[in-house]
């Protein structure tokens, strides 16, 4: 247990992670910059703070909500190119937090942007910058090792995906239990959120609202579902295993983006599953197609095992 | 690695998952930890929906909820549902607001706040006309009033 947790990783793989997860997660505070900071519209009585929030007994300011999402931009530009990340990395991750949570205090909970924030978290509290960072080329020192420290923070940041799918499992099965699969659940739920959707006059999924007329296609696409979350666990195991498991969790959100037009954009641009994978092999390709690295650091290639991290 | 980057390792990674995990057993939503109840509790057949519709030579059409309240749909659903709650008076607020954002994005016509109610699969199977209607305030298409 402790070895497979412990696996020897190159310093690369770690930094992919952290440079795909970091970019994905600062282009998200940049592109949601009014939802992150714009909070004067709302009304204080409906300020319901959850997580670290908790701690605010009533609304912070506009002028401190506009300089936390705008210090979350900055430290996320830190985050991804790996400056004074042993500061930058937890203090980003701790600002993602905190910006998200704040927009999910007013009596909506984005659960888009769960899986984003603990992710950039672990990777934040790992050495996510020993290597492909601004610190290791102000070192000068040559690219370390595979080491299991390097191990530890990408089955963390994989494990947090594999809970997060799997307990949305059990939530499905706690509510409904296997009317969820065996009745109208998801045709009636998917007709129900475009109806509201139109009704509001949001974007919503013609698709969906057509498909509700026919009731044969919605029991099989629910059992699926439930299938790709319960099955989590096994995405752990490696190989094919993960590969279908990921495959299967990037077409149900696709599914969920055509019939209800709800993004789940960080799992189904796959930046959730990055920890699964030897992103450092693709990544690396990229880089030496682009003609840099070859002379700044030691081919990681040659120091990556081979097996799949899961 | 060393001892102490393992027990570093070790601690963060047991706190983060024991973390994530513990919504379990109280069955609570929150954020960033979570049940993920999303999609698991089951829709009625019928949906009562308070809104804001557009009404234009006999036709209404909601309004965009960038021009009600917020871009996001789900706070605007709350706004508007508070602003029924409030009465008379503030549905009226809210009406007027609305119908003076749309007066600057040079619509005309008459906005409405109501609460409508729709069977949930007739509705999709293209019958749109609400089982029940109730009107919480009209106002027309006009300039801010000044203050």
């Amino acid at each position: 247990m402790t070895r497979r947790w412990f696996v020897e990783a190159p310093a690369e793989r770690l930094a992919g992670a952290r440079i795909l997860i970091g970019l994905f997660a600062f282009v998200y505070a940049v592109a949601r910059l009014p939802h992150f900071a714009r909070f004067s519209r709302f009304d204080p009585a409906s300020f319901r703070p959850v997580g670290p929030v908790q701690l605010l007994s009533s609304p912070l300011p506009e002028a401190a909500t506009w300089s936390l999402a705008l210090a979350t931009a900055a430290f996320g530009v830190a985050f991804t190119l790996g400056y004074r990340y042993r500061f930058t990395g937890p203090l980003f991750g701790l600002l993602l937090l905190w910006v998200t949570s704040y927009a999910s205090s007013w009596g909506m909970i984005f659960h888009t942007e769960n899986l984003m924030v603990l992710q950039v978290l672990a990777l934040g509290l790992g050495p996510a910058a020993d290597a492909w960072s601004l610190d290791a080329r102000r070192r000068g020192t040559p690219s370390p090792e595979p080491n299991g420290r390097y191990g530890w923070p990408l089955r963390l940041a994989a494990t947090i995906a594999v809970l997060a799918y799997f307990m949305a499992g059990v939530a499905k099965l706690r509510h409904t239990g296997l009317d969820w699969v065996t009745t109208d659940f998801l045709r009636n739920y998917v007709a129900y959120d475009a109806l509201r959707k139109k009704e509001l006059g949001s974007p919503y999924s013609p698709l969906g609202a057509a498909l509700a007329s026919y009731p044969a296609l919605w029991k099989p696409m629910a059992a699926v579902s439930l299938t790709a979350e319960l099955a989590a666990p096994l995405a752990l195991l490696g190989g094919r295993f993960t590969k279908v498991w990921v495959a299967l969790v990037m077409l149900f959100h696709a599914g969920v983006l055509a019939l209800m037009m709800i993004l789940f954009a960080y799992p189904l641009f796959g930046f959730a599953f990055v920890p699964f994978f030897a992103i450092e092999r693709p990544l690396e390709r990229l880089r030496a197609r682009a003609g840099r690295g070859s002379s700044e650091t030691r081919s990681g290639s040659s120091k990556t095992p081979d097996r799949d991290p899961a | 690695m060393t001892t102490h980057e393992r027990i570093y390792g070790g601690l963060i990674s047991a706190l983060m998952l024991l973390a994530i995990a513990s919504p379990l057993l109280e069955d609570e939503d929150g954020f960033p930890l979570s049940t993920f109840p999303m999609f698991s509790r089951a829709r009625p057949g019928q949906l009562t929906l308070a809104h804001v519709v557009l009404v234009q030579d006999g036709t209404s059409e909601p309004v965009p909820p960038g021009l009600v309240f917020s871009s996001e749909v789900l706070q605007t659903k709350v706004a508007i549902a508070r602003a029924v709650r409030g009465g008379r008076r503030a549905a009226l607020e809210l009406c007027r607001e609305v119908a003076a954002r749309l007066h600057e994005s040079r619509k005309t016509g008459t906005v409405e706040v109501r609460t409508d109610r729709y069977h949930v699969l007739t509705y999709v199977d293209g019958d749109e006309t609400p089982m029940k209607s109730h009107l919480h305030a009209r106002c027309p298409v006009t300039p801010p009033r000044k203050p």
